[in-house]
């Protein structure tokens, strides 16, 4: 199986739904690259409302800086537009993009090359219905800082298990959706493992699940052995194995047989998930932030 | 939103005028759900019983597995306990089983003999004062499968055993949506303790009540008089003007929960970038919930929840 942890590269860390001036967001491109700098991220992706803000024009200081957009488009059963972001656009949207549709803005915008994520899909209130009506999008944002920390809607696990559940394992992303009024940024973000720093290769990345999401654990290695996962990472409190499956899983949680043994873990075996059987894992710090795998499927259920 | 009553349960949303915090009374804490030897749990009824007390619980719900365990015949204590049985039946769309939650039961339990998901309810719902759905994202039930019943008073948001067993005890969002659509439920927070892992003492409920009884405790259950818990305690709720006010245990946040979309508020829009200390109280505008049902989140450093019932302030 093929997993970012398997893959040769160089792990970077993204922003990849970022607002400025261009639209509401309260800092111009180039203040925002520099929040960035200071965080240690390797890229920014600016996903500025219903315009591409022009990356080539912003000074990077030696981050890699990607144009994007978010988009409104279509209505969700509870009245508002989905919103749509893509990430990787290379020039103005096109005038004629048809926003009254939300399908069609994501097939235009993945034939413009862009990734597409449903973006805050628990903020929106999206229902599994509004998410399995749509196809075709490379993944929803799993974690949005700037929704938990505005209304604490930003951790859409459970819609992302609807999803996974309904026979779409799609991708997950960890994102800020920064605007700067308060401090909303450097609270989600993505690990990408690349063949190298070109946005191309970040693409690519992104498209085929090459990363895994944040919102503080740091995931250092992922070996899957014959007989379990072997994971190591910065020390969190749990580790879940997560499946869409009724009342399947497993957590770091269950050798804890008495009230007192509350770990701080850095290194863990898990038990090898059935072949076929679709699964992710959240890594849990002391304080409840999480990071995400993308999903993944061992084996092939037919040879079995 | 719907302003009609609720589809679902005798459930009203709470109000000035229906708050618990602003009642008389005292807080009584306790646990609905929990397995014995009766079904699949560790331990005895006694010994269950025996745990909780020493943990100073004011009452729990023995709820095994298809069977009542009769608290006639156990030691309280000095805790209420309140007769309750956990229940399979129907199909959700998934083809799994509900599982319900009846807590005040009349007698022993009838199996349910359902065909189909709202006669299940409703069977459960004949035997007991209450009936919650468990731990709806532990059972892979989306919205739809909490909507396309009612008849019952609410849902499990934290269950301690799925979060500690397979990481997923939190049901927010299917009660956000639930509420959105108009089924105005209740959220419990529970163990559901097996103790074949440590899996007590991680969720539990707040009760407001003018005395510990059995049949008081289930009255302001039923009225929605408590909030849930994982780790924090909401001291107060109080409204005035244009504010909600919270008082509670040290924080790191708290929160103004609306279930609609683009809505709410929470005390992370004070970040500046520095460490925060943590709070003890809160003001939180009521505009952002716009006429609507909104509920209040209090959030320790650890993630731990506590969760309040839904109100509506006109």
């Amino acid at each position: 199986m093929d997993h970012p942890w398997s893959l040769p590269g160089e792990w970077l860390k993204g922003a990849l739904h970022v607002h400025t001036t261009e639209s509401d967001g309260k800092r111009t491109p180039s203040e925002a690259v520099e929040a960035y700098a200071e965080h240690g991220y390797d890229l920014v992706a600016f996903t500025d409302h219903g315009k591409v803000t022009d990356a080539a024009g912003v000074d990077g200081g030696g981050l890699l800086l990607m144009s994007g957009a978010e988009i409104g488009a279509g209505q969700t059963e509870f009245g508002t537009r989905y919103h749509i972001v893509g990430v990787g656009l290379t020039g103005p949207l096109p005038e004629d993009l048809d926003t009254s549709c939300a399908q069609a803005t994501v097939d235009r915008l993945k034939a413009l090359g862009a990734v597409v994520m449903i973006a805050h899909p628990y903020w929106t209130h999206t229902t599994p219905g509004d998410l399995l009506g749509l196809s075709g999008y490379d993944g929803i944002e799993v974690f949005n800082a700037g929704c938990e920390w505005e209304t604490r809607h930003g951790d859409a696990s459970q819609h992302w298990d609807w999803l996974i559940a309904g026979g779409r394992p799609v991708l997950g992303f960890a994102v800020d959706d920064s605007h700067w009024g308060f401090a909303d940024f450097a609270g989600g973000w993505v690990m990408v493992r690349a063949a190298d720093r070109s946005a191309e290769a970040i693409l690519a990345a992104l498209r085929s699940g090459s990363f895994y999401s944040s919102a503080g654990p740091r995931i250092e290695e992922l070996v899957v052995e014959e007989d379990g996962l072997r994971l190591r990472c910065t020390p969190v409190a749990a580790v879940h194995l997560i499946s869409p499956a009724p009342g399947r899983g497993w957590t770091s949680h269950q050798r804890c047989k008495r009230p007192t043994c509350e770990a701080e873990l850095t290194e863990l075996e898990l038990p090898l998930p059935p072949a076929g059987q679709t699964f992710r894992l959240e890594c849990v710090d002391a304080g409840g932030r999480k990071a995400w795998t993308n999903p993944m499927t061992l084996g092939d259920p037919d040879v079995q | 939103m719907s302003s009609e009553p609720s589809a679902s349960s005798a459930f009203l949303p709470l109000c000035a005028d229906s708050n618990p915090f602003a009642e008389q009374g005292n807080w009584y804490k306790g646990n609905l759900h929990v397995h014995t030897t009766v079904s699949d749990g560790e331990h005895s009824p006694q010994a269950t019983v025996d745990l909780y007390a020493q943990a100073g619980y004011d009452f729990l719900a023995i709820s095994d597995h298809e069977r009542l365990t009769d608290p006639e015949e156990l030691d309280g204590r000095g805790m209420a306990l309140l007769p309750a049985v956990e229940f399979g039946g129907g199909r959700a769309s998934l083809g799994q089983v509900y599982h319900l939650l009846a807590v005040g039961m009349r007698g022993p339990a009838q199996p349910l003999d359902a065909g189909s998901s709202q006669e299940a309810v409703d069977q459960a719902r004949a035997q007991a004062e209450l009936v919650f759905i468990a731990h709806p994202y532990w059972c892979s039930l989306t919205p739809d499968d909490l909507t396309a019943v009612e008849g019952y008073d609410g849902i499990e948001v934290y269950n301690a055993t799925c979060e500690r067993g397979i990481g997923r005890g939190h049901s927010e969002p299917h009660w956000d949506c639930a509420l959105n659509r108009g089924w105005l439920l209740t959220g419990i927070a529970v163990d559901d303790a097996h103790f074949h892992y440590w899996d007590a003492l991680g969720g539990w409920i707040h009760v407001k009540a003018p005395h510990l009884d059995r049949r008081v405790l289930l009255d302001a259950i039923k009225r929605g008089w408590f909030y849930a818990s994982s780790g924090p305690e909401i001291k107060n709720i109080a409204f005035d003007g244009d504010l909600v006010r919270v008082q509670c245990s040290p924080a790191a946040s708290v929160a103004l929960v609306v279930p609609s979309p683009g809505r709410g508020w929470t005390t992370d829009r004070l970040r500046d970038g520095g460490e925060r200390p943590l709070m003890t109280e809160a003001e939180l505008p009521l505009a952002a919930a716009r006429e609507g049902i909104f509920r209040i989140e209090v959030a320790d450093e650890r993630g731990r929840r506590a969760w309040s019932n839904p109100y509506r302030l006109q």
